[in-house]
């Protein structure tokens, strides 16, 4: 797996179809119930390194409600973090700061198969997490 | 009199109308009864009209009784194009009441288009008849293309009744040919579907079903020693077509065994499944036509069917995706007040229950926010907004919450549940 996971897409819109323009996405690690918070595993080449509990970013979007790809924006995929089961609270807001999406619930996953290290947060379900 | 067909009559019924009334449905007819009786003073016509479905009819099994101390003369049966069908002999019967009646059975036996009438518009009809009371008893009879509405009617009086009930069509019994002598010597001996041999001298013999047949067990060569006339059979013929299927790439079809249709059987027997397979059947086939084929055909009574299969075809095409496209706001006003006055440059609010995901296109969409659409001077929604329809959504179990509001920004209307 990737030392971390791009996160692209989104599209946020509100119900008749006008973009969250230049809104934010906010994610926050879920919090660990070990006192050492996540131990992020990266496969290439091996590393382990700790991952704080309560780990946050902060990512813009672009004019079509679209995560900003340049730079990339990089998060710890749930899947490379141990304990397992963790997930993120995304919370997505308009250009005034007003929460139009959200808290919800997510995971953010990389894949060796295909191997990836981008993910598209379109296709979140909202509040729907897998266990891993 | 004509009368529509009345479901709530019950009808006269004689004993030796049970058997008339021990129908077996056939595939692809819908099988009906009817019964009525009528009472002509000096003649007698009965005729079945079709409704607004008419279609081939097939009158299986007419019969009717008159009372015998009448006089009554031959009936005629015939159809709007004059043909003219055979009655068969009469007989005599007394009720459990003890009255004596003559019962007659009729076919139809019609020559251009075997075991069918072509019902029209004209009807068909049942006359003689020439003194009272007559009772036509039952009319069983199939519907070949869709249902109709059956009306008849009599020269005088009648009542009756229909409803669904089973036909049987009683085969017609195979004449066996002898072809030849059957030595049994010791050796087993299998002979083709159709071929059977005699039972004299008596035995209790092991003859094999499936098809083949053959003296089996040699032990009782002895017991069993003799020649034995071969008879060959008429053989009975069937086939079983495979069901053309069609389905979209990327999804599995899966059989279950019952996907085919047969020409009729006899009486009695039947298919309950078969093995269907087609390579088109998995997720990951690509688009194009394939086989189904279908083979091994399991029921009751099949051993003596010659089965044939005829292959059906699956069509794998590439299924465009499921629309993404937002939809009209399907309530654009006026809105009005309780006194019927518009709400004049108020404001509609509408917001999604929850987030929501519409997979088909990735879309991300809110529902924290309340969209707002401004009304016009007649309470009418400005412009044409459109609007994300809930089952383009996922989770499912989305709705829209919807409010009004006056100009003031007094709510005036909501909150209501709406799913679009």
């Amino acid at each position: 797996m990737f030392s971390q996971v791009q996160l692209i897409g989104g599209n946020f819109q509100d119900v008749l179809g006008t973009p969250v323009t230049n809104g934010t996405l906010r994610l926050v690690l879920s919090q660990s119930e070990s006192a050492d918070g996540y131990w992020y595993e990266n496969l290439s080449p091996y590393t382990t390194e700790e991952v704080a509990n309560g780990y946050e970013i902060e990512i813009p979007l672009d004019t079509d409600g679209n995560i900003v790809v340049s730079p990339p924006y990089l998060v710890y995929a749930n899947n490379a973090l141990q304990p397992v089961n963790s997930y993120y609270l995304v919370y997505c807001y308009d250009e005034n700061g007003q929460l139009v999406w959200g808290p919800n619930c997510q995971n953010v996953f990389s894949s060796v198969s295909p191997l990836t290290d981008i993910f598209d947060v379109g296709q979140w379900v909202p509040n729907r997490i897998v266990e891993i | 009199m004509a009368l529509n067909v009345n479901f709530g009559i019950t009808p006269n019924t004689l004993p030796w109308m049970a058997s008339a009334m021990a129908f077996k449905s056939v595939d692809g007819y819908i099988a009906k009864i009817i019964t009525g009786q009528g009472y002509g003073t000096s003649s007698f016509n009965f005729s079945i009209f079709g409704g607004p479905n008419v279609g081939d009819l097939l009158v299986l099994n007419c019969q009717y009784a008159v009372d015998s101390t009448s006089t009554t003369g031959p009936l005629t049966f015939s159809d709007s194009a004059g043909n003219t069908y055979n009655a068969g002999p009469q007989e005599f019967y007394t009720d459990i009441n003890g009255n004596t009646y003559s019962l007659q059975q009729f076919w139809s036996l019609i020559t251009t288009s075997p075991g069918y009438l072509t019902l029209d518009s004209s009807g068909f009809y049942i006359t003689g008849g020439t003194e009272p009371p007559l009772f036509l008893g039952t009319c069983a009879y199939e519907i070949y293309t869709g249902d109709t509405v059956i009306s008849f009617e009599d020269s005088n009086s009648s009542q009756g009744t229909s409803g669904d009930a089973s036909v049987v069509i009683n085969p017609v019994s195979p004449t066996p040919t002898v072809i030849g002598a059957c030595l049994v010597d010791g050796l087993a001996t299998a002979f083709p579907p159709g071929v059977s041999i005699s039972y004299e001298p008596p035995f209790t013999g092991y003859l094999y079903s499936g098809g083949a047949y053959g003296i089996g067990d040699t032990t009782q060569i002895a017991a069993w020693a003799g020649v034995y006339i071969v008879y060959s059979n008429p053989v009975l013929g069937v086939t079983i077509y495979a069901d053309d299927q069609t389905k979209c790439f990327g999804t599995e079809f899966i059989f279950n065994g019952t996907e085919f249709t047969n020409t009729p059987l006899q009486p009695g027997d039947y298919i309950t499944s078969c093995t269907i397979t087609s390579d088109g059947s998995p997720a990951d086939a690509p688009a194009g036509s394939y086989p189904v084929i279908i083979s091994d055909a399991v029921g009751h009574g099949l051993d003596k069917y010659e089965i044939g299969y005829i292959e059906g075809t699956m069509t794998v095409s590439i299924c465009p995706p499921p629309s993404c496209q937002l939809v009209d706001f399907p309530l654009p006003g006026p809105y009005t007040d309780p006194s019927g006055q518009p709400i004049t440059n108020g404001t509609v609010s509408i917001r999604l229950v929850f987030d929501c995901n519409c997979p088909c296109a990735d879309y991300q969409i809110t529902g924290n926010n309340h969209s707002i659409l401004q009304l016009d001077g007649d309470g009418i929604i400005i412009g044409s907004p459109q609007i994300r329809p809930n089952n383009q959504l996922k989770p499912d179990g989305s709705y829209y919450i919807l409010q009004v509001y006056t100009e003031s920004g007094q709510l005036i209307y909501g909150p209501r549940k709406l799913v679009i």
